[in-house]
């Protein structure tokens, strides 16, 4: 058998490592995926007031601290039994619109975006951020960073620090924002609005280029799988707060669960060769890394949002949506499709740019959002709580339990790269038997491919391994039937 | 004017002063916060003289958790940056080492060139192509870890051990004038 291995070329924290065993043929026979664990989290949490654990857990990674931030603050909130007064929830929901803008913005323009901004074919060195201001010309380019500049601003207003957001505690906010830093925000928000429409046109322009096309809608990253991800009252997507909306591939729905039992939907899958675990609907129940609808495999972040909700809240991100599933999943058997392409995350990505740039204009111009009201101080006897956000890259969850002071005696996080492991894990495999084949030499090219493969999910291993981001450079050494090395492959970065 | 804000609060600092002394790392995570710890060091240093304070001219200090395009945007209108992080590799645990990023980026331990960001060399380029006032003098000082895969405050002996040795080499990069790009 002839082994591949995508491994690390350096020491560090946080990298990947990817092997595949090819049969004696010559084609794909096992992928595996693998990242480093980083341990002692849980035991690091123990002992701590639960209060601390909004701006502990920030500190897991320096990618999604407002995600983990507001987490911990309704796990915190479910710790002691107490519902924030409206205002809070709010300023919480429009300090994470606001994140979630930026967030998408990078990705899109600095991390997995350049594949498709400037097509799969485009040499790795060019296909960056530096890459992309050349396509989109120095205006354009100011607008990403005055766009992350903009997101930063409202995070440090409502959070009290830019990066790592410190404001929220059990039962709300320690503070609220005045009229002043409301227009501030406005301003910064119809920016934002601005900008993801104008996103939206720089997609629908690189979508005319075939190589780009076949990117996002070709079936080398095609998966059917469930979806997950959370959804209002009314089933559309929702961010900050709501119930968990399971669809099959078939665009059936699962049902839908309240995030404290989320236990009672998700179960997680062990493999020896590797300390991640693979979260599967229990319902379903895990039959291996496969496809459809008896498999309990499930897809979060952007698309699997899109495909779990039925609209989104605003109007200009419904319309998008629309235009989103008549051009890849036109409905049939009564009901809407799923859209499967693993590169259609780009795509709806850049609606959800939209939709939370629209949802924090409508937060602005609510009257609760500058009132003094932004804490109800919890007085119950803290036992155990839940608290989930959707994180850009999918459903996260912080469950902590404490003891009668609250003191945390155990925390368990389901983040949203883990939720999203299994269909990583797929698609590389899916990207490599496509790929790679009796014959066919294997090549820097095809290695990028296969790192497109994952780069489209925005994988963050950063929580998911409880370390930082670390450098995740990537090598393939070839083995043959007898797993002799027979040659190595580096992405050089 | 030696800032005494020296909090992660970036933003809300005065951008006023010519140089910027940043700790790198995830101050939880062993010794992989040990550029907070050479920086808070630091800051007790020039705290208690006030001669020192003066050979250190126009500085500020800053602890952060972030890489690539947020740590480009950190740097924006300073002349001079002093960058301090943790390292793993053939050194042993507490080496100390000074160099230019071009000498040191490849060897850092992850926070200049993480997965989920572009590196700090390309986002130093994207910047620069975009206008934003960056520097050309961008000093690495490297404490070389013994562990960053476990949770925990407490930096390894051999790496307490070497915050005076970083302490002095910044001090004398400090007092070098700001090199110029030739």
């Amino acid at each position: 058998m002839t082994r591949l291995t995508i491994d690390p070329i350096t020491r560090l924290e946080g990298h990947g490592k990817i092997e595949i065993f090819l049969d004696d043929k010559g084609d794909v026979e096992h992928t595996y995926f693998q990242v480093p664990e980083l341990r002692g989290f849980e035991s690091f949490c123990v002992g701590r007031p639960v209060e601390e654990m909004p701006t502990l857990t920030n500190r897991i990674c320096g990618v999604c601290p407002e995600a983990h931030h507001l987490a911990a603050a309704k796990a915190a909130d479910a710790v002691y039994g107490v519902d924030p007064p409206r205002p809070a929830k709010l300023l919480r929901e429009l300090l994470y619109s606001a994140f979630f803008v930026t967030d998408h913005t990078t990705h899109f323009y600095a991390l997995g975006g350049p594949d498709v901004l400037l097509g799969p074919d485009t040499p790795v060195a060019d296909r960056n951020i530096l890459g992309v201001i050349r396509k989109v010309g120095l205006d354009f380019g100011s607008r990403v960073i005055e766009t992350r500049r903009g997101g930063h601003r409202v995070i440090e207003l409502i959070g009290g620090r830019r990066i790592h957001p410190c404001t929220s505690v059990p039962g709300g906010l320690t503070r609220g924002i005045t009229a002043d830093e409301r227009t501030e925000i406005e301003a910064i928000a119809r920016s934002m609005l601005d900008f993801a429409g104008a996103s939206l046109d720089v997609f629908d322009g690189v979508m005319t280029d075939g190589p780009t096309r076949d990117l996002v809608l070709g079936d080398l990253f095609r998966h059917e799988t469930y979806y997950a991800g959370m959804v209002d009252d009314a089933g559309r997507v929702a961010l900050y707060d709501g119930r968990v909306s399971v669809v099959a591939p078939d665009g059936e729905s699962l049902g839908t669960y309240a995030p404290a039992d989320y236990r009672d939907w998700i179960a997680e899958h062990v493999e020896p060769w590797t300390y991640l675990t693979f979260p599967y609907l229990r319902r379903i129940g895990w039959k291996g890394f496969v496809d459809g609808k008896d498999s309990g495999v499930y897809c979060v972040g952007p698309l699997g949002r899109l495909n779990a909700a039925t609209g989104m809240a605003t109007p200009q991100a419904q319309e998008a949506y629309e235009r989103f599933f008549a051009t890849l999943a036109p409905a049939s058997n009564g009901h809407r499709q799923p859209v499967h392409q693993r590169g259609a995350h780009h795509w709806a990505r850049l609606i959800e740019m939209l939709y939370a740039a629209e949802r924090m204009l409508e937060l602005v111009a609510d009257p609760d959002i500058t009132s003094d009201d932004v804490r109800t101080v919890p007085t119950g006897t803290p036992s155990e709580g839940v608290g989930t956000v959707e994180a850009p890259r999918g459903t996260l969850t912080h469950h902590y339990w404490t003891d009668e002071r609250g003191i945390v005696t155990r925390v368990n996080l389901i983040v949203g790269t883990t939720n999203n492991h299994a269909p990583i894990a797929m698609s590389i495999d899916r990207a490599a038997r496509g790929l790679i084949r009796a014959g066919v030499v294997v090549d820097n090219g095809l290695l990028d491919r296969i790192e497109m493969a994952f780069r489209a999910y925005d994988p963050c291993f950063g929580c998911a391994t409880h370390t930082l981001p670390g450098h995740m450079p990537l090598e393939v050494t070839i083995r043959d039937v007898r797993g002799e090395t027979v040659g190595v492959l580096r992405r050089d970065d | 004017m030696y800032s005494a804000a020296t909090t992660e609060r970036g933003a809300t600092t005065e951008r006023g002063s010519a140089t910027l002394v940043i700790g790198l790392g995830n101050p939880i995570l062993g010794d992989d916060g040990v550029g907070w710890r050479v920086v808070d060091a630091l800051e007790d240093r020039l705290t208690g003289d006030d001669a020192m304070r003066r050979a250190a001219g126009v500085v500020e200090l800053d602890r952060v958790a972030v890489g690539g395009l947020s740590l480009m945007e950190r740097l924006i209108g300073y002349d001079r940056v002093v960058l301090v992080d943790a390292i793993l590799g053939g050194d042993m645990p507490g080496t100390v080492s000074v160099g230019s990023l071009a000498e040191t980026a490849c060897r850092l331990a992850g926070h200049l060139d993480s997965a989920h960001d572009v590196s700090l060399v390309e986002a130093l380029s994207a910047g620069r192509a975009l206008g934003a006032h960056l520097p050309d003098d961008i000093t690495v000082v490297t404490v070389a870890a013994r562990c960053v895969d476990i949770f925990g405050e407490q930096l390894s002996p051999e790496v307490g051990a070497a915050l005076d040795t970083a302490v002095d080499d910044i001090l004398a990069v400090l007092g070098r004038p700001t090199a110029r790009p030739a």
